[in-house]
């Protein structure tokens, strides 16, 4: 029924977490899991915390190392399997086609908020002066005042520093985004401006995968839902 | 000749280590050689390395003339042409054309030089890059390295500060397209004498030990910029003894209400001039 | 053609190291190092004082040679030469051409005697530029770069604050265009929020130059924000590489885990 091209697809991903200094346990967090995203798909995250569901993400992004699987990302017309792709493979495609947007704003200090928000685009190879077009595009869209753009985000508040974060999350028109919580401190305005740029992203033909604490956001976004359930953990 | 001293002073086994230092000078030119410097009856700072390399090659048919500052009559210039009319029993002169040996402090005479005389040079510091780089081990690789961009960067700190380059007396030079080399205390004016001198130039260094040498007719050059070449001194006024226009004068104070004349700094050749003259 | 080439040059790490060992006496400083650096990467080296990183980074630079192993590095034609194998005044001029040295204290790095300009300026006297004028000009144009007033360029270094000092170190090793550039701890001892202006004058200026640069920190928020990938050593051995934001946020060995957790959140 879906023709849409796979842009994520995963298989019998296994994660789990050896803690060295922590009494030498094994956390396994994710076992066996298969997952697949098309274009145009937003597929919320569901599952209670702990349940893993950031660390799939993670995985996603190669944030975090599997410890076995597959996953594979569609970049430039080719599947990559991120778990095994050289680290210039990954941030090339880190680079141009997969889009991370965490809770907290991380970012190098004095650097203007128009800047930080235009910096992605840049690293893409588009002239500065376009990037920032862009970039004042969506912080007017995400209602960020024009007096603020000039200074650094770093005393802004938590709304206005995560809404400058979702700025820069889309200032590249990735075709895969991961969205981790992106709007936990934002009121229900702000919340709708998001889901704009979310929908634009599915309608520009984006597979999205999002975390979101807030149920009505997702139902709102999400074009289907994905369940992670936590596992048995054991020892190793 | 007085009994008692060798000939020139020095001992043979000292001369002939001196005259290998003086050979391996000659073959590789600016590159300072290592040699073992004895101790004088004269204190350093007084040409020790000049009288040294002179009693090695100083034979008795040799005439010598030694000037400082330019004149024969100084003090320092009287004493060592004794000290050689003493140990060598040589003759000496204060006529630059007369000379087979013209040991020199600070100055290279007007009077053009010829093959087959050899000047010396008394040489306190012979490092060029001892002001920029304090470390010998650092200096030796440059050298060898012919790495001399910090000898450029005094040059570039002198047309910064004082909008010219301020250096006037020894002026670096590259000897033989080679290495970098102190010419001593020379004022800039007489650096392009040392390029193609029919004259072998032999330089000596008591205290640092170190002796090193432009063969004739080797290519020296003053280190530059091409916005900043490299210029001699001149004068509005000619010497006010001999009428030269393009000797090195010298300010002299005649009296104590400011009151003062340039003269040659070349004893010798202001004294030739005006017997011609008369 | 001219796009393949470009791939293809990019293909080709620029610096690959090879079983590098290194050691003092009885000391080992580095043990079996291996890596590649390709143009434009920034790697940064982490671990507890005494790990090696200096040694590293000493023997990366051609300031040390290593006992073992090789320090293989590509030059802008395509070949590829080990770094002690060439003779030393070839080695000499690669390091003040193609490569610079950011010496965590500016006193190693800088002539603390003669002015701004002329500091600036040197290496490119050093590759021929006899023209006072132009020496000046690009001077000028890279004080500006890194945020030093020009009119200070006839100023001796010493009248200069920490951080400035620190970026005129930067500039006198932009000037010839460098592919490579070695730090020590760069934004050591500067008050942090000079730290700041200078971690992000070192972000733009790698990006904008595409340079590849290895930092020896041990500040992991200034790894996390500069660097691609991070190396971690403990004992004069790497025991992990990675990207610099999977080592930080997932690490493996029990070490680079030991580190991550004992620094405040970052």
């Amino acid at each position: 029924m879906n023709t849409a091209p796979v842009l994520i697809d995963v298989h019998k991903l296994e994660k789990s977490f050896h803690l060295h200094t922590q009494g030498d346990v094994t956390l396994t967090v994710l076992r066996g899991l298969d997952f697949r995203v098309t274009a145009g798909e937003c597929v919320v995250l569901s599952g209670p915390s702990g349940a893993g569901k950031s660390t799939l993400l993670r995985c996603l992004y190669g944030n975090y190392l599997a410890r076995s699987g597959q996953i594979l990302v569609r970049h430039d017309g080719t599947m990559i399997d991120i778990a095994t792709a050289h680290h210039r493979t990954i941030l090339d495609v880190r680079r141009r086609t997969l889009g991370y947007v965490s809770q907290f704003l991380r970012v190098v200090p004095r650097v203007t908020t128009l800047n930080v928000v235009a910096e992605p685009l840049v690293h893409t190879g588009t002239p500065v002066e376009s990037a920032r077009a862009k970039a004042a595009g969506l912080l007017t869209r995400l209602g960020i005042p024009e007096r603020l753009w000039h200074v650094a985000p770093q005393t802004f508040s938590g709304g206005e520093q995560q809404r400058v974060n979702i700025a820069r999350g889309f200032a590249v028109d990735y075709p895969v985004l991961l969205l981790d919580e992106p709007t936990s401190a934002l009121d229900p305005e702000n919340r709708q401006r998001v889901a704009g740029l979310i929908e634009d992203a599915k309608n520009r033909g984006a597979a999205v995968v999002g975390i979101f604490h807030d149920h009505d956001f997702g139902s709102m976004v999400g074009t289907r839902w994905f369940d992670v359930q936590p596992i048995a953990k054991a020892a190793a | 000749m007085t009994a008692g001293y060798n000939f020139a002073y020095l001992d043979e086994q000292t001369k002939r280590m001196i005259r290998r230092a003086i050979l391996k000078a000659v073959a590789i030119p600016g590159y300072q050689v290592p040699f073992g410097s004895r101790e004088m009856p004269l204190p350093y700072g007084w040409g020790t390395g000049g009288i040294q390399v002179t009693a090695s090659i100083i034979g008795s048919d040799d005439v010598l003339k030694v000037i400082d500052q330019g004149a024969d009559d100084t003090t320092n210039a009287i004493s060592i042409r004794r000290f050689f009319a003493k140990t060598a029993g040589v003759a000496t002169t204060t006529r630059t054309a007369d000379a087979t040996i013209i040991q020199t402090r600070h100055r290279i005479p007007e009077t053009p030089l010829r093959a087959g005389q050899i000047v010396v040079f008394q040489v306190p510091i012979p490092e060029p890059l001892r002001w920029l780089e304090p470390r010998e081990s650092e200096t030796r690789q440059m050298h060898a390295y012919a790495d001399y961009a910090i000898m450029h960067v005094k040059l570039y700190e002198d047309i910064a500060r004082y909008g010219h380059i301020a250096t006037t007396y020894d002026y670096p030079v590259i000897v033989n397209e080679r290495y970098l080399m102190r010419p001593s205390p020379i004022p800039k004016f007489d650096n392009p004498k040392l390029d193609m001198n029919p004259a072998l130039m032999l330089f000596g260094a008591g205290r640092e030990k170190r002796i090193y040498a432009v063969p004739p007719y080797t290519i020296v050059k003053s280190l530059d910029f091409e916005d900043h070449p490299f210029s001699i001194e001149t004068w509005d006024t000619s010497c006010a003894l001999c009428g030269a226009t393009n000797a090195f004068l010298d300010e002299v104070i005649t009296d104590d209400h400011g009151g003062k004349m340039f003269v040659c700094s070349d004893s010798d050749h202001c004294a030739e001039r005006k017997e011609k003259a008369a | 053609m001219n796009a393949i080439s470009k791939i293809a040059a990019n293909d080709l790490p620029l610096l690959s190291v090879r079983q590098l060992d290194k050691s003092f006496g009885a000391r080992t400083a580095c043990r079996n190092i291996n890596f590649d650096l390709w143009p434009g990467e920034v790697l940064a080296v982490v671990g507890e004082s005494g790990a090696g990183k200096s040694t590293l980074l000493r023997c990366l630079c051609g300031d040390q040679q290593p006992d073992l192993g090789q320090v293989l590095f590509t030059r802008r034609d395509g070949s590829i030469s080990d770094l002690y194998d060439i003779p030393e005044p070839e080695r000499r001029i690669l390091m003040r051409t193609d490569w610079g040295i950011i010496h965590q204290n500016p006193r190693d790095g800088l002539r603390f005697g003669v002015s701004a300009g002329a500091n600036v300026g040197e290496r490119l006297m050093a590759i021929g530029a006899r023209n006072y004028a132009e020496i000046r000009r690009t001077a000028a144009i890279w004080l500006e770069r890194l945020e030093i007033d020009v009119a200070r360029m006839d100023e001796l270094p010493f009248t200069f604050s920490g951080g400035m000092q620190q970026r005129l170190q930067i500039a006198r090793n932009l000037v010839t265009q460098p592919r490579l550039v070695f730090m020590d701890e760069p934004t050591g001892g500067l008050d942090v929020s000079v730290q700041a202006k200078l971690l992000d004058l070192l972000r733009s200026l790698v990006g904008e130059l595409g340079l590849a640069a290895v930092i020896v920190t041990h500040d992991l928020a200034v790894a996390r924000l500069l660097a691609d990938r991070l190396m971690v050593m403990q004992g004069g051995a790497v025991v992990e590489l990675g990207l610099t934001d999977q080592v930080l946020d997932d690490p493996q060995h029990p070490y680079s885990q030991l580190l991550v957790s004992s620094v405040l959140q970052i």
